[in-house]
């Protein structure tokens, strides 16, 4: 059984619908990506999943349970953390409080898993999260996001704004993320990045699961080489 | 979950304390140990000093002493709601004026003793803040101020009208002497007590629950509304339990002024200058703090009643100059700036002045 399970997903804004038919599964312990150029209804399906919008018809299974329509908060309760896009963070707060509220809902105040993932957070702990540079705060919202001890971690557009140093640094700790009982969802722009770290991957266009299949398999891919990576046809 | 015991260096970076995080959070990381308890310490040192001071002081300075009182408590809910939770309520007054009259009503009306009433002038408070925090606590920013400002406007309005009940603008007198007083009058020594207590409770509220798991989601909503969602906090639950909890305290204090006072008009306790010092007291003291709307309300009403004293006709004009002069100078708050600048050790008030202008 996946993790995920997301089945001939509809959702939009009002009117307008945005998701045509999608479905995706996430396996445990697994890094998944989701790759689509902007506006291409990446971000509404994290919507979707975490319970922001409305979704019109199809389903969404977490580990079995039909999820659809639950509130916000007991989809953290249900094991899904959500890094949203921008990062998000409480600016005026330390790194540490940072992270005890992303175990607030949980109650869990021990830092060590996220400190062993980013020791840099560990040396930064008493610091303003305003005052640290993107790719410290982006590791501080993943590491918010773990926080809540979850069975798949969100991320969305986890590149964006940063140094292409300073991205793989972090996307490299995303296997062992995943390893350590934590699945993946790579929300990405960057198909390269995306395509490098995750072990199988959707590619949206327009609102609709174009391709799908192992990553490796993506990233060889003369259409797809074509379309995003900005290789030239011959 | 309990803190599992670590090695190495990760367990050396956790048991790093941030001043910062203790100032604000400390129970809900550290366990309480006599090295960090001295705010405790301190605070109930001052609240035997002031039960001490009684003794020695004039009636005037006494009944001084206990407006001080009565501002350290409505400063203390104010920011609970207003500095805490970032929700700045303008209709604080409301509930005061709620307390007020519900102690009113039911000691003069149906001759209920103050110790019966006053419980039920804080459920009226709380129920108020629950009723009108639902809608409201929607609203973010200047939409929240209006709105509450427009509450406590419409709550005067409707105890105007109900004179049957209230006596509406005509006022209502609490019966306090005789066989007509259902409880007996406190004097001057009584109500200097009752504040005092009122202020040290608050004080020691605000500062239990800043310390509390409760205390951080309050500071999460104030810093990121939809983060703070996104972590799983119910930040509507959040907002009203700070707006209720506010609204009793508030409460509290009017249902003792209303006593203190005897008789009072709406337009006594619905005051909406009783909100605007609140604002201005925990502004001018440090918001999200417990040591700052402390200090504000101390230093301000102390000033106040100094200028009032010593200026004469010009005592107001000079009081406002002087709060336009701190909120220049200190923008973050006198005890935050002190706190800061003690840290850093940078006193400079004009490069204090120049970081908060960015």
């Amino acid at each position: 059984m996946s993790l995920l399970e997301v089945r001939n997903l509809n959702a939009g804004y009002g009117r307008i619908q945005v998701l045509w038919d999608v479905s995706i599964d996430v396996e445990p312990n697994q890094v998944v990506a989701l790759v689509g150029a902007n506006g291409a209804g990446k971000t509404t399906l994290l919507r979707a999943l975490t319970g922001m919008i409305r979704i019109r018809s199809g389903s969404i299974h977490f580990q079995g349970h039909e999820m659809a329509g639950s509130a916000i908060e007991s989809i953290v309760d249900l094991g899904i953390a959500h890094v949203p896009e921008g990062r998000r963070l409480f600016m005026g707060l330390t790194v540490r409080e940072n992270l005890l509220l992303g175990g607030w809902r949980k109650n869990n105040r021990d830092l060590t898993r996220v400190i062993e993932l980013f020791p840099a957070l560990g040396e930064r702990l008493n610091q303003t999260a305003s005052t640290m540079s993107g790719g410290e705060q982006q590791m501080c919202a993943i590491g918010r996001g773990l926080m809540s001890m979850p069975t798949l971690l969100l991320i969305d557009e986890l590149s964006l704004g940063l140094a292409p140093k300073t991205v793989d640094e972090i996307v490299a700790r995303l296997p062992q993320i995943a390893a350590s009982g934590t699945a993946v969802l790579l929300v990405e722009q960057d198909i390269d990045i995306a395509l490098s770290v995750s072990e199988r991957a959707y590619v949206v266009e327009t609102g609709r699961i174009t391709r799908s299949g192992p990553s490796r398999e993506l990233l060889t891919d003369r259409s797809i080489q074509e379309a995003y990576l900005g290789l030239s046809p011959g | 979950m309990t803190q599992k015991p670590s090695a190495g260096p990760v367990a050396e970076v956790l048991q790093g304390r941030s001043r910062s995080t203790q100032a604000m959070f400390g129970d809900w990381i550290r366990s309480r140990t006599p090295a960090n308890s001295w705010p405790v310490v301190a605070g109930f040192a001052v609240f035997a000093a002031m039960l001490g001071l009684q003794q020695l002081i004039v009636p005037g300075t006494q009944r001084l002493l206990t407006s001080v009182f009565l501002f350290v408590a409505l400063a203390q809910a104010w920011n609970i709601i207003g500095g805490y939770t970032g929700y700045a309520s303008f209709g604080q007054v409301a509930f005061f004026g709620l307390g007020a009259y519900t102690v009113a009503v039911l000691m003069n009306n149906y001759h209920v003793s103050f110790w019966v009433a006053l419980p039920v002038a804080v459920v009226v408070g709380v129920l108020f803040a629950v009723v009108i925090g639902v809608p409201l606590l929607r609203l973010r920013g200047h939409y929240f101020a209006i709105a509450t400002l427009g509450a406590a406007e419409g709550a005067r309005e409707v105890i105007n009208n109900m004179t049957s009940v209230t006596g509406g603008g005509g006022g209502i007198t609490i019966p306090t002497f005789g066989s007509e007083a259902p409880t007996p009058y406190f004097g001057k020594p009584g109500f200097y007590l009752a504040f005092l207590v009122l202020a040290a409770v608050s004080v020691a509220v605000a500062a239990l629950i800043a310390r509390s798991r409760f205390g951080y989601a309050m500071v999460a909503v104030h810093e990121d509304e939809d983060a703070a969602g996104a972590v799983g906090i119910n930040t509507t639950v959040v907002k009203v339990i700070a707006f209720a909890v506010s609204a009793a305290i508030v409460a509290c204090a009017g249902a003792f002024y209303a006593f203190q006072q005897i008789e009072f008009y709406p337009t006594d306790v619905f005051d909406a200058s009783f909100t605007v010092l609140m604002v201005i007291m925990v502004v001018i003291g440090g918001s999200g703090s417990v040591v700052g709307p402390l200090a504000g309300a101390v230093g301000l009403e102390l000033l106040s009643q100094f200028l009032r004293v010593n200026l004469g006709s010009f005592n107001q004009l000079i009081f406002g100059a002087i709060i336009v002069l701190v909120v220049v100078f200190f923008p973050q708050g006198v005890v935050i700036y002190l706190r800061d600048a003690w840290r850093t050790r940078q006193f400079s008030i004009l490069d204090n002045v120049r970081r908060y202008r960015l």
